[in-house]
């Protein structure tokens, strides 16, 4: 039973509450939109902010900020979908993706840790950098014609599910797992919770701040692959703007944003919420016109509906705490 | 102490910002100053919505052809990212540089005023192409054609591809956002085109994706789900019709199933229509209206009049007339503003499509 309340108590619970209240109260307006083609279709649409969320959780877990992740998407879309429509192999675009995430990761982190730049500054940096990077690479132009093959690659349903998507799913609750189970999983959390008081219990800081920005990187890249075989083109600006995107996804699922806070389900369930708010609303049939407006109001009353939510719990558990401690004292 | 010290920084930025104020404005004098320029030396800036986009690279290649063909300077000057921002550093520093002319394809329709009055004011021309702005801040605006011709054309192209166009159809509207100028226009006018030709069809919606093609590709998927009856989508917008036919071939639908069509470039669209998912779309051939909009600039840049009913010969293109505003629904109406429309556009079908690489 305590585990039952456990689990309600938990931030995500409440993202997942708000994610089926979508469904539901869209659900009731068009009832197409709570078939499971539709499910499928949303999660599908939201993979690729799923992605990201997982890679930036880490650096916002460390108290850092990412938001270089939409240069390296697009980069990593740009490069391997070159390599892909002159006819390489799916192997080869995703090594050069990934080698492309690595590499940004590692000077993101060398900024951050050697060059003592805020986290901040530096990913901005390195996101124009590499939109330059991109725009030099691909000569201006936007990579088109990528075969049909790799387009499909996204399109396989194994009953009915996409597999991409269980891939995803998958991969966030390993990812899960690793950070609340593993004791090295849990430096992330202990970093950015109290820097010296990670450092004091001996956990290499440096490293892991530089390991959460290279895992941001392979996901931005691994990203843009999703990138390439969902669209099947690539533009210049492929991917802006996206970082505000993930980040409000990341903070949507109750991540903090000044670290030591936060889960990948819950970073992976604000990006499925954003990216569902946009379908709901063609579904819905309101005019197209107020979309920003409402996701933007939706946005705004999700979370301040959830900080209610916490400060009323927060309330009764510090009670609680208060009332053991009185009660340790008379026994 | 402390707060001396922050009132003596903030005193020194201040004289500091403006002396940087004052050197820039004379920069801008000087620029002025040596009138009477070689014509070889004249200097338009060319300034797409955005750079990497294949239509405004094209733009470019024809502008470059042309200065290159009639001896004149043209500088592309553009960001990956459209946004008024970045538009309005552009003509600042086109200014400052001391350019002859810009053309430009405005990101806003008001958005640019006061940058462009700045430039007007310092006696650079201003002509627009592809994308206009208020018309009392730029002198020509080199159209793709006018809303009527392609509301039309738009329109059209879906009925063109229907067995019966007088029945009663549902059609959808998809294209980037509710405040483009040119993709507002055409649309507002193919609705009235719909009213008086094709009374029976019926507009169940009008989606935007915001240039994004994550964000197209998700609301084309859910315009199929939620209008599953719909018989013609038109997409006038280059990233939404590609991200339109990628959704519909998601659903394994092919060009029986629903009509799509709309504006984008060849090259983005050659697959769709080999392997049938569209049957046809359209655009302008953008290279003569990037050629014929720097040379329009250099034009009057030489110091040429040009008013309502003048014409001007193009090489290569021939004569150009430079009609009224009015033709594109506009109230302002002074002799030196007008709109030069692009002699024609192309429809692309199986047929011609491989003619072409842009």
């Amino acid at each position: 039973m305590s585990r039952i309340t456990n689990i309600i108590k938990l931030r995500e619970f409440r993202t997942f509450i708000f994610l089926i209240l979508l469904f539901v109260v869209v659900g009731f307006i068009n009832s197409d939109y709570l078939s499971l083609q539709n499910i499928d279709k949303s999660l599908k649409s939201s993979l690729l902010y799923i992605v990201l969320a997982v890679g930036m959780t880490f650096v916002l877990l460390t108290g850092n900020l990412d938001i270089s992740v939409g240069g390296t998407l697009g980069l990593s879309a740009a490069v391997s979908g070159t390599i892909l429509r002159d006819g390489g192999s799916v192997f080869t675009a995703a090594i050069a993706a990934i080698l492309i995430g690595v590499v940004i990761g590692l000077i993101n982190g060398f900024g951050v840790i050697k060059l003592k730049i805020s986290s901040f500054i530096m990913t901005l940096a390195i996101l124009s950098i590499t939109r330059v990077v991109q725009v030099i690479y691909t000569d201006g132009k936007w990579v088109e014609n990528i075969p049909a093959n790799i387009k499909e690659l996204s399109n396989i349903d194994i009953f009915g599910i996409n597999v991409l998507t269980f891939i995803v799913i998958v991969g966030v609750v390993f990812v899960q797992v690793y950070l609340s189970k593993s004791r090295k999983g849990r430096y992330y959390n202990a970093i950015g919770d109290n820097v010296d008081g990670a450092i004091s219990l001996g956990i290499p800081v440096n490293r892991y701040i530089a390991y959460s920005f290279v895992i941001s990187g392979i996901c931005a890249s691994l990203a843009g692959l999703i990138f390439v075989s969902q669209i099947g083109f690539v533009s210049t600006n492929a991917g802006a703007g996206i970082e505000l995107t993930v980040i409000a996804a990341c903070v949507l699922g109750g991540v903090s944003l000044v670290g030591g806070i936060g889960t990948v389900v819950g970073a992976a369930l604000g990006a499925i919420i954003l990216t569902s708010i946009n379908s709901a609303l063609v579904y819905m049939k309101v005019p197209a016109f107020w979309n920003d407006t409402i996701s933007g109001s939706l946005l705004i009353i999700i979370v301040v509906v959830d900080a209610l939510l916490a400060f009323n719990t927060n309330k009764k558990a510090k009670k609680l705490r208060l009332n053991a401690r009185v009660l340790q004292k008379e026994a | 102490m402390g707060k001396f010290k922050s009132i003596k920084l903030l005193i020194i930025l201040a004289i500091f910002m403006v002396f940087v104020a004052a050197c820039s404005s004379n920069e801008g004098a000087s620029g002025d100053g040596d009138k009477k320029k070689d014509d070889k030396d004249i200097q338009v800036v060319f300034i797409p919505k955005m750079t990497g986009n294949a239509f405004f690279e094209s733009g470019n290649d024809g502008a470059q052809e042309m200065a290159k063909k009639v001896g004149f300077k043209v500088k592309y000057d553009g960001a990956p990212e459209g946004t008024v921002a970045n538009q309005v550093q552009i003509i600042n520093s086109a200014v400052n540089s001391g350019a002859d002319a810009i053309a430009i394809s405005s990101v806003s329709s008001d958005g640019l005023n006061q940058a462009l009055k700045k430039a007007l004011d310092a006696g650079i021309k201003v002509v627009t192409w592809d994308s206009d702005v208020d018309p009392k801040f730029r002198s020509v605006y080199v159209n793709q054609g006018t809303p009527e011709i392609l509301g039309e054309m738009l329109v059209e192209m879906a009925a063109e591809q229907m067995d019966n166009p007088d029945d009663a159809k549902k059609i959808a509207w998809f294209y980037s956002s509710p405040t483009v100028p040119d993709q507002n226009s055409w649309v507002e006018y193919a609705n009235k085109y719909i009213k008086e030709k094709y009374p029976k069809w019926e507009i169940v919606t009008t989606q935007f994706g915001d240039a994004n093609e994550q964000k197209s590709l998700q609301v084309g998927e859910s315009i199929l789900d939620s209008y599953p009856d719909v018989d013609a989508i038109i997409c006038p917008d280059s990233t939404a019709l590609p991200a339109m036919a990628q959704a519909a071939e998601n659903k394994g639908l092919n060009a029986e199933d629903v009509i799509i069509t709309g504006f984008a470039s060849p090259n983005s669209m050659r697959q769709f229509i080999e392997n049938g998912t569209i049957k046809n779309h359209g655009l302008w051939d953008v290279k003569d209206q990037g050629a014929l909009a720097v040379y329009t600039a250099y034009w009057l840049a030489k110091g040429n009049d040009l008013k309502v009913g003048d014409s001007i010969d193009v090489p290569d293109m021939g004569s150009v007339k430079l009609e009224a505003n009015s033709i594109q629904g506009y109230d302002y109406t002074a002799d030196d503003s007008g709109i030069m429309v692009l002699p024609e556009r192309i429809v692309f079908t199986k047929d011609n499509t491989n003619d072409y690489n842009f």
